[in-house]
């Protein structure tokens, strides 16, 4: 009843027109970005920063948020379109959702993205107002061991995707983890792999990586097969998902929505570990997994749920203990910090009007998103009728501006182009890409988390055995590995030799 | 013709008079003429960026210099790339950089090729930011001499603490605090000021590093308490909270944030930003609007002062480093 009443005072100040206008705004920035590979939401929140200082907080947070949540529905575009993912949080997209356009299904692809993270966005922040509290402890609880664990967890989504040779997919998946060894040890501070260069220093960057792997290597790969259209000619079947779509993601939107959601709380974790996790329960849920990659519209309605929950998820931490769940809400933090506010413990009831403002803005921010990028889906689907001979030099320039603009370093340009060509050569002899980006993205992660809980026990391993939460993910690790093999070996010695 | 190339001729020579005139006058007359390029060499959104982006607001605000600000972000290499970006643009004062720490750490790790006196001018040092030592609330320990007790007893990483990252200004400060009072407590490096506090809240960690601004609110909601601070002074918004120096232990921790330039930046160029600068720090709008805001000490040094300062602390980080192994210059 108090959370009904407070919602209400929350669309009253939701709706005044002002923070309408702040939100779509705000919703408008996020979409845009979204879209552009490169600039993500945290430079987006950080460079429109001062513009909100003159603002009344509750507008500024509303656009702020706006941006942050906004700028999950775009990132599955490029991801669908040109198999590019505009951030991190979109590499689960663009397997299916590429092979989905490839098959003259962007419209659906692009439909599902959109519609789904309208559903998931919703769900999300209803948790948000009957969960806050009570998942913030659950969040608290895990320590390094038990991110360790969760890792580990994702890092079994490198078995859902490496195609059609395992050794070849676990191969790329140990490149990828060992490109994430590169740079500064998180421990020690010692340089590693770095040959002196010091823009190795922080690691590699993802998007330069993922931008060579994925768009760069497939506009050459296109170039070189011929620059005469093949793929897209096809009809493009409808724009929307059909009624089998949405009967196929009738559990699948829920199921992605509450893990992406709970992932997002967890203060660094984020909204890529969400869709990995997503991706992978969808897959293991299905009754065809084999057929994950090759185009299925769950595949696309998992990650794209989750990470739109997870950005929901991530305000847990900041509304409630004033902590920053993730980098955009870290920017957003300092932001409160400026407006004379002390996001904390007490934001809930010192700026009850600010948190139940932001709350509802989220509402009526999903539904102006869901408005906004429906129409536009007509307009990217036409975008794949340019003649290839265009197309292709377009995404190299979007690639190459797009790698630029994340931190203004010509390195990043160099990375991105051996990438490219790594990639290339990498998809002639069939290896997939998708893992190494996982591996890159799960490696420091892994690292930094054992060692930190080694750290802490001592050097006693049995600490990840001896806390629960981590027992538990471990064991679901070894579940999910073994389960396959278990029930392989169960088939065979309960059906007759001879019968398949 | 002689009638329509005599003024041409006219205009020529008034060109290269203005030109003359314009070389022969000290630079701080005519400096600045075009936008400034302010370097950036870290991400958008952390501290030093909200920072400039502040003294840029207070300026065009206060209307103190009379060509356009920009902030560009040059981030990578722990703000080597940036840096490096910076110094070796020409030096007239035309691309400012942040300078902090960084510039003696990163040389001593062998990370960076410059050397942290010559390559750098160290303009003004704009604010400090300390650190406090905080534990939970239901931790056992209410002071710091309980907390350093219990620590001689368990020995050897019996109690932990959780920070901000090796090498870093509070790892510099457990590895001081470690010395003064002959304990040994663990440092866990974390990535960022909010993982170190929900550690420290879900009781992962003993104790944390932590800048006012990192836990104010939970100090104020009563979720942790402050042990001691490493600073010169107790701070005025956490006034009970005593130095650690007041309790026996010479640990000064604090994080400084300043503009910079390429080294031997002209005298006249660096007279004019400390001109400037002092007006923004003694503006309503930064030590209310900002300072105040965001819990940060105005740290105010210019001159020889400050470049003795930081090679003082240079020394520091070289001692500590030595004996951690880390260092890489000779």
């Amino acid at each position: 009843m108090d959370v009904l009443q407070n919602l209400g005072m929350g669309f009253a100040i939701a709706l005044m027109p002002v923070n309408l206008l702040y939100c779509f705004v705000g919703v408008l920035i996020g979409t845009a970005i979204g879209v552009l590979p490169g600039i993500g939401p945290v430079t987006a929140v950080a460079v429109l920063l001062p513009l909100t200082f003159g603002m009344n907080p509750t507008s500024g947070l509303i656009m702020l948020a706006g941006i942050y949540y906004g700028s999950q529905y775009g990132g599955s575009t490029t991801a669908i379109l040109i198999n590019t993912p505009g951030e991190s949080a979109s590499i689960m997209t663009c397997l299916d959702g590429y092979q989905m356009a490839r098959k003259g299904r962007a419209g659906p692809a692009l439909g599902m993205a959109a519609i789904g993270s309208f559903i998931a966005g919703t769900i999300g922040v209803v948790l948000l107002m009957f969960l806050a509290r009570p998942l913030v402890t659950v969040a608290l609880s895990f320590g390094p061991a038990e991110y360790f664990a969760l890792m580990l967890l994702a890092l079994c989504t490198l078995g859902g995707i490496v195609g059609q040779s395992v050794a070849k997919g676990l191969l790329a998946g140990a490149f990828g983890l060992f490109l994430g060894t590169i740079g500064a040890d998180p421990m020690t501070g010692a340089a590693r792999f770095t040959y002196g260069i010091p823009s190795l220093l922080d690691g590699l960057e993802f998007l330069p990586v993922a931008i060579g792997l994925f768009a760069v290597a497939e506009v050459l790969t296109t170039a070189e097969r011929s620059l005469e259209r093949e793929i897209y000619d096809t009809r493009i079947a409808g724009l929307l998902p059909t009624r089998e779509d949405w009967r196929a993601c009738r559990v699948t939107l829920p199921r992605a929505s509450l893990i992406g959601f709970v992932i997002g709380v967890l203060p660094g974790a984020g909204s890529t570990l969400a869709s990995m996790l997503a991706y992978l329960a969808e897959k293991r849920a299905s009754r065809y997994p084999e057929r994950f990659g090759t185009g299925v519209i769950e595949g696309v309605a998992a990650p794209e749920a989750a990470n739109n929950a997870a950005s929901a998820g991530a305000m847990v931490p900041l509304l409630t203990l004033g902590v920053p769940g993730s980098g955009t809400t870290a920017v957003m933090l300092g932001a409160l910090m400026l407006w004379g506010l002390r996001p904390g413990p007490l934001l809930f009831e010192k700026n009850a009007d600010l948190v139940w403002g932001l709350i509802a803005s989220m509402y009526v921010g999903n539904v102006m998103l869901l408005i906004l990028n429906l129409p536009l889906i007509g307009l990217w689907v036409r975008l794949l009728r340019v003649p290839t001979r265009v197309l292709l030099p377009l995404i190299l320039v979007f690639s190459f501006t797009g790698t630029y603009a994340v931190s203004n370093n010509v390195f990043d340009l160099y990375v991105m182009v051996t990438f490219g060509i790594i990639g290339f050569v990498l998809q002639r002899y069939e290896f997939p890409v998708a893992p190494i980006v996982l591996g890159l993205i799960l490696g420091p992660m892994l690292e930094t988390h054992l060692r930190r809980a080694l750290i802490l026990s001592r050097g006693d391993w049995s600490t990840f055995v001896e806390r629960p939460i981590s027992a538990f993910l471990l064991a679901a690790v070894v579940v999910y590995l073994a389960l396959p093999l278990i029930v392989w070996a169960w088939k065979r010695t309960t059906r007759p030799p001879g019968s398949q | 013709m002689r009638v329509s190339r005599s003024p041409a001729r006219w205009v020529g020579l008034a060109a290269i008079a203005v030109v003359l005139a314009v070389a022969a006058e000290p630079a701080a007359a005519q400096y600045p003429t075009r936008p400034v390029e302010l370097v950036v060499p870290y991400a958008p959104g952390g501290g030093t960026d909200i920072m400039y982006r502040q003294i840029v607001k207070v300026i065009e605000l206060e209307k103190l210099v009379p060509v356009a600000m920009t902030v560009v972000n040059r981030s990578g290499g722990s703000g080597v790339v940036g840096k490096s970006y910076a110094i070796n643009k020409p030096r007239d004062g035309y691309t400012l950089v942040a300078v902090d720490q960084g510039n003696g750490q990163q040389e001593l790790l062998g990370h960076a090729t410059w050397n942290f006196q010559k390559d750098f001018t160290y303009i003004a040092r704009m604010v400090t930011d300390v650190n406090l030592l905080i534990v939970r609330k239901d931790s056992p320990y209410r002071t710091l001499e309980e907390f350093l007790a219990a620590a001689r007893a368990k020995g050897k990483g019996g109690l932990s603490v959780a920070g901000t990252g090796s090498g870093g200004v509070d790892h510099i400060a457990n590895i001081s605090t470690n010395r003064a009072a002959k304990v040994d407590l663990t440092y866990v490096p974390f990535k960022s000021g909010g993982e170190v506090m929900t550690n420290l809240l879900g009781g992962h960690t003993d104790a944390a590093w932590a800048n006012p601004n990192e836990c104010i609110s939970q100090l104020e909601a009563g979720q942790v308490r402050a042990l001691a601070v490493a600073a010169e002074q107790r701070l005025k918004l956490l006034s009970t909270v005593p130095t650690m120096r007041e309790l026996g232990f010479n640990v000064i921790s604090t994080q400084w944030r300043a503009i910079g330039a390429g080294g031997n930046l002209p005298k006249p160029v660096v007279d004019y930003w400390v001109g400037v600068l002092d007006k923004v720090r003694k503006s309503d709008e930064w030590r209310k609007g900002y300072l105040e805001k965001s819990v940060l000490e105005d740290g105010w040094l210019t001159g020889d002062a400050f470049l003795k300062f930081v090679t003082e602390e240079y020394e520091t980080y070289k001692a500590v480093f030595a004996e951690l192994g880390m260092l890489k210059k000779k």
